[in-house]
């Protein structure tokens, strides 16, 4: 199923009635968003399937609840960037292990060996960048300039006047427009 | 507008985010700004950066684990697992189980008086002492009481009348002698109360509790059972010793049919006979009677003659369901 089928009426009422079938699209068409922003939140690959298997158990659990007043997908980011900041307020926070990092990859991967280790450096200088952002901002750049989410859309999944993502979009970028300095042009 | 406002806008800007009225004044601050412009290009660099990184892809098997925990659990996976909970959950679980049911027998005894009755521990009397001084106590005009604890009855009767329960002179009623010429003994350990008082309750009817019977019915009947039970010899002597209950008078025809009736008259109410004198041409026999099945001797020796008690003494039944009645036969 793709994405854009899935606030169809018919695959809605199709999850509302419980179609196993339909669920299954449903993780299976999304799966990789949901699962990205808790990597990119949580910076564990455990628990960010830990927290992604249970954004899908949630709405799984709740179909019968859901409107249809936003999009599926509204959803889903709102339950996943929810649980996961609660999991980063909470004191159990288990501390990251440099092993599970992630690796954040750009597109582009033609070049030699010198383009390669560049283009490494730039990965690591990014991702560490996006991971020292505090946690209320990361999540909007995330969720816009990752995961291509509107204005709108991330005041509603985050229940934020659109004001404030604005500001809080801004000074994420100007503090990450800060550290990467030497990468830009 | 300033530089300042000018950069909280540029994110929409780039964004194509921005209102068009709001577009113009942030264009045109651009135009004259230098610094502002290059602050743009920065931004739009930055955010260039970060929409190149390449989308994060779930691990393999992803979605198999997901529709596996969606599937219901079945009823008796449910079961096991709450069986096999780990003990850091059952423990706490189970002993608040036990103080919560702990309190509930509490409660439930508490508000139960026949199961507040079966759960008290009943201590043994204390040891009589003979040398113990009389313990007088005041009863109200037209009582009289009597203590006299059963295990001293039952082992050693009481010495005197000192243990009696002896009525105030000022509240005492005065009270005409039972009996006219009875014998002296009787008359002097008698007290008679003011007014006749209504005999014991009937005997209980024979024959198996009814099914209904209650706890404290069936324990308050074997108490009756076991008190009508028949006096062992210490007891009949302890129990003859004290002041007769009942002083009667029997009138008949024929003294001797009278007395040799006696006997099976005893035996049917479950008395015994403790004295048997000559009085003159009169005969006295004391006996001992259950309280309970006065009425029915009274009936009895009504039929062999004209019975006369002047009455029954109120007496306070904390040991004994006997009655000790001296028994004048006169023809």
């Amino acid at each position: 199923m793709r994405e854009e089928g899935a606030d169809s009426p018919g695959f809605l009422d199709r999850l509302r009635a419980g179609d196993a079938r339909a669920f299954e699209e449903l993780v299976v068409s999304h799966q990789h968003r949901v699962f990205g922003v808790a990597l990119r939140m949580l910076n564990n690959g455990a628990e960010a399937e830990e927290i992604a298997q249970e954004t899908f158990l949630r709405v799984h659990g709740s179909l019968a609840e859901f409107r249809g007043d936003a999009k599926l997908s509204t959803w889903l980011y709102a339950i996943v960037s929810r649980l996961c900041l609660n999991r980063l307020a909470s004191a159990d926070r288990r501390v990251v292990r440099p092993g599970d990092e992630v690796l954040l990859r750009v597109a582009d991967t033609a070049g030699g060996p010198d383009a390669n280790a560049e283009r490494g450096e730039l990965e690591a200088a990014l991702h560490r960048a996006i991971a020292d952002l505090p946690d209320d901002r990361r999540v909007v750049v995330i969720l816009r300039d990752i995961e291509g989410m509107a204005y709108e859309e991330i005041a509603r999944a985050l229940d934020l006047e659109l004001g404030t993502v604005r500001s809080r979009l801004h000074r994420a970028r100007m503090d990450l427009k800060e550290k990467m300095e030497r990468f830009l042009p | 507008m300033t530089c300042h406002d000018a950069r909280e806008w540029l994110g929409a800007l780039v964004d194509d985010a921005i209102d068009p009225a709001r577009r113009v004044e942030v264009e045109a601050h651009l135009l004259a700004c230098a610094e502002c412009r290059l602050e743009l290009e920065g931004l739009r660099a930055t955010v260039g950066l970060l929409r190149r990184v390449e989308p994060a892809r779930a691990p393999a098997g992803f979605v198999d684990r997901v529709m596996e925990r969606a599937r219901p659990t079945p009823w008796y996976r449910r079961v096991a697992a709450w069986l096999f909970l780990p003990l850091s959950v059952k423990l706490p679980a189970e002993a608040a189980a036990i103080v919560v049911i702990a309190g509930l027998a509490m409660l439930l005894i508490d508000r139960t008086p026949e199961l507040r009755d079966a759960a008290r521990v009943e201590r043994p009397a204390p040891p009589p002492r003979s040398d113990a001084p009389s313990q007088p106590l005041r009863t109200a005009p037209g009582r009289e009481t009597r203590e006299t604890p059963g295990k001293q009855i039952a082992t050693a009767p009481p010495a005197s009348r000192a243990e009696e329960i002896r009525v105030a002179p000022s509240e005492k009623p005065p009270a005409p002698p039972v009996a006219r010429g009875e014998d002296t003994r009787v008359a002097s350990s008698e007290q008679v109360a003011p007014a006749p008082v209504p005999a014991a309750p009937p005997a209980p009817a024979p024959g198996p509790p009814a099914a209904a019977e209650s706890f404290g019915e069936k324990r308050e009947r074997g108490q009756m059972e076991r008190k009508l039970s028949a006096p062992s010899a210490g007891r009949v002597a302890g129990l003859s010793a004290r002041p007769a209950d009942v002083a009667g008078r029997l009138e008949v025809r024929d003294r001797s049919v009278a007395v040799a009736a006696l006997p099976d008259l005893l035996s049917k109410v479950g008395g015994s006979e403790t004295a048997r004198r000559q009085d003159g041409s009169d005969v006295i026999i004391e006996v001992l009677i259950p309280e309970v099945r006065y009425d029915d001797f009274a009936r009895s020796l009504e039929a062999l003659g004209v019975w006369n008690a002047p009455g029954l003494r109120q007496r306070v039944m904390l040991d004994s369901p006997y009655l000790h009645i001296p028994i004048r036969i006169a023809e």
